[in-house]
């Protein structure tokens, strides 16, 4: 056995002592492997007094072998222009209609799309704040993905006032834990004129090529692992859209009075193995596209098939996604 | 004047003999010709005759004013165990050279009466003991106290065995310094300091070791000094405002040790002298260059940085000192956090000191300061390119310099004046993508105290600070939350924001130090602040006291204080974009009492009680809506006075709470530490080794406990679900051992030194924090370092 020079050891005990802090074992959120929502699109993010408004949900059950298929519940009304604007200051309409412990299937609409009506009368309590322009309402729309049904449960003391009023029960009428089911809402903004498109997003790039839908990604497996779990080799995924999906954004003007336009950002999912980051910005409302737009991934050890999703947003809430299958071999 | 004014007078009597008119034969000014003729009309005479007829007629007439007469009293003791010398033979000798022999008693006192005000000089000679002198100012009608301790004549006692031959053991004076004009002031003498294991040797991080200051988070350069938020504590050096002490991580201070003369550190009911901050005071005292005409030098290397020192006198009074300092650990850190996460990593920092000094005389100098410092750290990752929010990579910069001119001069031996003038720069940049916040100003400070003692139990100390800070704020960040736009934090398209302006804070102050009896030491002082942003005037009494108990042997002293402190809202809490209109200054009253025991000649106890009353805290969208409180006891049991040996045990028991409006419930401030304990042992062996330990046994820093909630879809966030109350659980209690070798070769004129300083000798990891998954139904600890092992090398010439 070769002998340490005592410096190199020394150096070692150094350098683990201030990399031996960094890191963690956490499953990134990118990767899909429970019960997940990962997006929700209106037809109309900014919406008009009285106009329907149809919102679909992007929801995935990444399970192994469940003993219960993952449902997805919308609660039938928006809940609009709540006390404070907090979503949760919609909590107390919930408790008032709906009894602790009763399953609450039968009172929620299930599917993975809504159409809600905006209430005409919108805006009469919309409060115009000083420095506000517009006068602007905002109606939440709730939903659950549930393997089992729904229930309210009780409050629980000690919590802040954004703890979750709903829980999801199984087959066995077990309350199940926070990680096997999800309560989530999306906000559709309500104006008396103003727009706002949705972005579209053209396609996907594989290491620089376009990706055909329908066949998807094929890609080799993972042969060598590193130290936190990530493999060695990874490949480039990036999105194709159209600089116009960014729209002029009046709210956004610099310093120098230039109007700007929306910022155009994608979260990245995946079934099989992972990306090194969760999102990557596509178009800075200032300064234009990012030059470094692609996202790496990196494939898992063994052979799979699964999912890949991209998630566009513009940041005043258009949403759109695309989801191509991934072969790894 | 100090001695007999006669005034010549001719004065006109009339018949009765009353003085009808007094004319000044030969003014002698300063008065004394107004004050005789005033006195001279009140005089009334036998009238002079003529065949025995009253007549008017003039006269001359002298009116001499003599001075009180000036005392001498004092008490002639043995060195250095204080026992009273009889039938001493004292001599005081007047300014005009008359001599008044007297001998003690069996106490030890004498006293003369009846001397001449100005300066007299005491010679004083006992049997067996080596003769003293001392020249003492004293003015008409006053009492000086004196205490001469006189030294065995005896030749001192052979070396002790680790002594080498040839080498002997130094007598040297020293002068103690005048009671503090605060309850409690703290300094650690600058060889301890350099000792102290676990701080490399750093000065100021040893502050981080005195009752009151709480474990900062690990990498936090920060003081938490009597659980106040960090920063509401102020760094001054030589009374001048620096933003930071402390290189980031806190791995070392801005300043380093051996340009240092002294720390005072005030950890509340500081004087009227410090104002804009209601938390602590640190105020670093530069020392100035050798002056025995010979070149010396410093060099020291370890693995974080290098240092260098080189000082000398010039001749006619000048001297220079030059000190730099570079970190080099980003030539081999970055390699290895590069291979070990794919991350590469550029931190360094430096640090510099330029010192001219001219010595015009005994007390009387000018000086000429400039230093600065810079830390600069860059992540760049592997594929953080147009990541949203890493995109370019994190960068942060912070640097500032300051030239500062210092004069202080002793006039006579009741005046003192001390001025500071200092400009410099101030930059911060911090960058993370696309986003960035670039503040640059220009700090213009002037500080001035004028201390008169006005009689001898009263000074008076008046003294102004102003600062006005120029600046330039560039940012570009997330704007604020608009109409049809999620919450969607960092991914809000940002605000550019570019805004020139200014902050002006004038400030004075007065304070008494009044000493009516031996012993007692009172001390009233009120100040003024003017903030010109929100255009706020507050005015701040503050009161402190202590007795003595006990006139000779161990000292003991009961000593307490109340006062009343503000601190301006800071420039980005009153920015109109990021900030809120309407605010006024925070404030505290802080409430203290304690005392000091001596117990013999090496231990000294200190014990303190204090209480500080917060309200008008500024709190985010809510104005000065905030309040609270923070209370506890500090206590220290320090070894002194042993060059062999030093060390202390403190203990820090304290509960500081806040609430961020009325009705709320008051709840543990997030930088509350219940139990503080610190113990440091240093100890010379012979043959140049020294050894030393340091324990901490600290309560866990609070956090609050997040729950799963809702998905924020729009955002693809979890939002967190708090457990309240806010900060409300601790996390497990923070132990640490750490461990310190010397060895030092003296190779005249060179000496050599090696140490060796380990942090957490037993490698315990403590929790510093918790970190969630992307859900938060995932929680893992977040540790601290392991061991931090630190080989040095230092040379001294």
């Amino acid at each position: 056995v070769k002998k340490r020079p005592f410096a190199s050891i020394f150096a070692f005990a150094v350098a683990s002592s201030i990399v031996g802090g960094c890191g963690s074992d956490f499953t990134p959120k990118n990767q899909v492997n429970g019960v997940r929502i990962l997006a929700a699109r209106a037809d109309q993010s900014y919406a008009r007094p009285g106009e329907s408004v149809r919102v679909q949900v992007l929801a995935h059950d990444g399970r192994v072998a469940p003993s219960e298929p993952m449902r997805l519940f919308w609660f039938p009304v928006p809940c609009v222009n709540p006390p404070t604007g907090q979503y949760y200051a919609c909590y107390p309409a919930f408790e008032a209609l709906f009894p602790v412990g009763v399953d609450l299937t039968p009172s929620l609409v299930e599917g993975k799309e809504l159409t809600v009506t905006i209430p005409p009368n919108a805006l009469e309590s919309a409060v115009v704040r000083p420095g506000q322009g517009e006068r602007y309402a905002t109606a939440y729309v709730f939903m659950v993905a549930c393997p089992g049904h729904v229930e309210r449960v009780p409050l629980r003391g000690g919590l802040a006032p954004n703890a979750v009023p709903v829980g999801c029960v199984n087959a066995r009428g077990e309350q199940l834990p926070a990680d096997q089911f999800v309560f989530g809402y999306t906000r559709i903004f309500v104006f008396e004129e103003r727009r706002n498109a949705i972005p579209n997003l053209d396609g996907l790039t594989f290491e620089g090529k376009p990706v055909d839908p329908a066949i998807g990604l094929v890609t080799e497996r993972c042969r060598e692992e590193a130290e936190n779990d990530t493999c060695k080799r990874k490949v480039k995924l990036d999105t194709l859209f159209n600089d116009a999906a960014a729209e002029t954004d009046p709210d956004n003007v610099d310093s120098q009075g230039k109007v700007g336009r929306e910022t155009l950002y994608v979260d990245w999912f995946t079934s099989v193995g992972k990306f090194q980051t969760d999102r990557k910005i596509l178009f800075d409302g200032n300064l234009g596209r990012t030059p470094k737009s692609a996202i790496d991934f990196n494939p898992p050890l063994g052979p799979a098939k699964g999912t890949v999703w991209a998630v566009l947003h513009d940041n005043r809430g258009g949403t759109t996604w695309l989801e191509v299958p991934i072969e790894i071999r | 004047v100090r001695g007999k004014v006669t005034v010549n007078l001719v004065l006109e009597v009339d018949s009765t003999g009353a003085v009808k008119n007094a004319t000044i034969d030969k003014p002698v000014g300063h008065g004394f010709d107004e004050a005789a003729a005033s006195a001279a009309s009140s005089l009334v005479f036998e009238p002079a005759t003529r065949n025995g007829t009253p007549i008017a007629a003039m006269i001359r007439f002298s009116y001499t004013f003599e001075p009180p007469s000036s005392r001498v009293a004092g008490r002639v003791v043995r060195q250095p165990n204080e026992a009273p010398i009889a039938g001493a033979n004292v001599v005081v000798r007047e300014a005009n050279g008359t001599e008044h022999p007297v001998t003690t008693d069996a106490d030890g006192n004498f006293r003369v009466e009846g001397l001449v005000p100005g300066t007299v000089h005491v010679h004083v000679e006992a049997r067996g003991r080596k003769p003293e002198d001392l020249d003492e100012d004293v003015g008409p009608g006053e009492e000086a106290q004196v205490v001469l301790r006189l030294s065995s004549a005896e030749e001192p006692p052979p070396p002790p065995p680790e002594l080498k031959p040839g080498e002997v053991i130094e007598e040297v004076r020293v002068r103690g310094e005048r009671p503090p004009r605060e309850v409690t002031k703290r300094s650690i003498p600058r060889e301890e300091i350099a000792l102290i294991p676990g701080t490399n040797g750093d000065a100021l991080r040893s502050l981080q070791n005195l009752p009151g200051v709480a474990r900062p988070p690990p990498f936090g350069g920060a003081l938490v000094v009597r659980g106040s938020a960090p920063q509401d504590t102020q760094y001054f050096i030589d009374g001048t405002n620096i933003p930071l002490v402390y290189h980031f991580g806190g791995l070392s201070s801005v300043v380093p040790t051996e340009v240092l003369d002294r720390i005072d550190f005030y950890p509340g009911n500081f004087g009227a002298q410090y104002g804009r901050g209601m938390g602590g005071i640190v105020d670093v005292a530069v020392r100035g260059p050798k002056t025995d005409g010979k070149l010396h030098g410093m060099a020291q290397v370890d693995f974080i940085d290098a240092r260098v020192l080189a000082e000398r006198s010039l001749g006619k009074g000048w001297s220079f000192l030059v000190a730099g300092r570079r970190s080099y650990f980003d030539l081999w850190l970055g390699p290895i956090l590069e291979t070990a996460g794919g991350v590469s990593t550029a931190p360094r920092y430096y640090d510099y000191q330029v010192m001219l000094k001219k010595d015009f005389g005994p007390d009387h100098e000018l000086r000429f300061f400039l230093f600065g410092s810079d830390d600069r750290i860059e992540i760049f990752g592997a594929d953080f390119g147009g990541d949203f929010v890493l995109g370019g990579g994190i960068r942060a910069v912070t640097a500032f310099w300051r030239l500062q001119a210092r004069y202080a001069y002793k006039i006579n031996s009741k005046t003192r004046l001390t001025a500071v003038a200092a400009y410099g720069e101030d930059r911060l940049n911090f960058g993370f993508g696309a986003n960035y916040l670039d503040l640059t100003t220009h700090p213009l400070s002037a500080r001035a105290e004028l201390s008169h003692r006005i009689a001898r139990p009263v000074t008076a100390n008046v003294g102004f600070d102003v600062q006005n800070t120029p600046y330039d704020l560039s940012v570009r960040f997330p704007r604020p939350t608009r109409p049809g736009v999620p919450d969607s934090g960092i991914s809000q398209p940002p605000l550019t924001q570019n805004v020139s302006d200014s902050v002006y804070t004038p400030g004075a102050y007065a304070d008494l130090e009044i000493a009516p009896f031996k012993g007692t030491r009172l001390v009233p002082g009120i100040r003024a602040d003017y903030t010109k942003q929100i255009k706020n005037w507050d005015v701040s009494p503050r009161v402190v006291f202590r007795q003595d108990l006990t006139q000779s042997g161990p000292r003991t002293t009961v000593k307490g204080g109340v006062g009343m402190y503000y601190q301006p809202p800071d420039p980005a809490e009153l920015d109109p974009v990021f900030g809120q209109p309407g605010l006024k200054t925070n404030r505290a009253v802080h409430y203290a009492i304690g005392m000091e025991q001596e117990v013999g000649s090496h231990v000294e106890l200190s014990v303190e009680g204090f209480y500080k009353s917060l309200d008008r805290l500024v709190v985010q969208d809510a104005r000065n809506s905030g309040d609270g409180r923070v209370f506890g006891t500090e206590w220290l049991i320090r070894w002194k006075n042993d060059p062999k040996l030093f060390g202390w045990l403190a203990y820090t028991l304290m509960r500081s709470e806040r609430r961020e409006s009325q009705d709320e419930l008051l709840r543990l401030f997030e930088y509350d530490q219940t139990h503080i304990l610190t113990a440091i042992l240093s100890r010379a062996l012979p043959d140049g080794w020294r050894v030393g330990g340091r324990f901490r046994l600290v309560s866990g820093n609070l956090y609050t406990p997040n729950n799963p909630g809702a998905l924020d879809v729009d955002r693809a966030a979890y939002m967190p679900v708090s457990s309240f109350p806010l900060y409300g659980a601790r996390l497990g209690m923070f132990h640490q051992l750490d461990f310190r070798i010397d060895k030092t070769l003296d190779a005249k004129p060179l000496k050599l030194t090696a140490y060796l300083d380990i942090q957490n000798v037993y490698f315990h990891r403590s929790q510093e924090g918790v970190s969630y998954n992307f859900n938060y139904t995932r929680q893992e600890p977040v540790l601290g370092l392991p061991i931090l092992p630190i080989l040095g090398l230092r040379g001294d010439l």
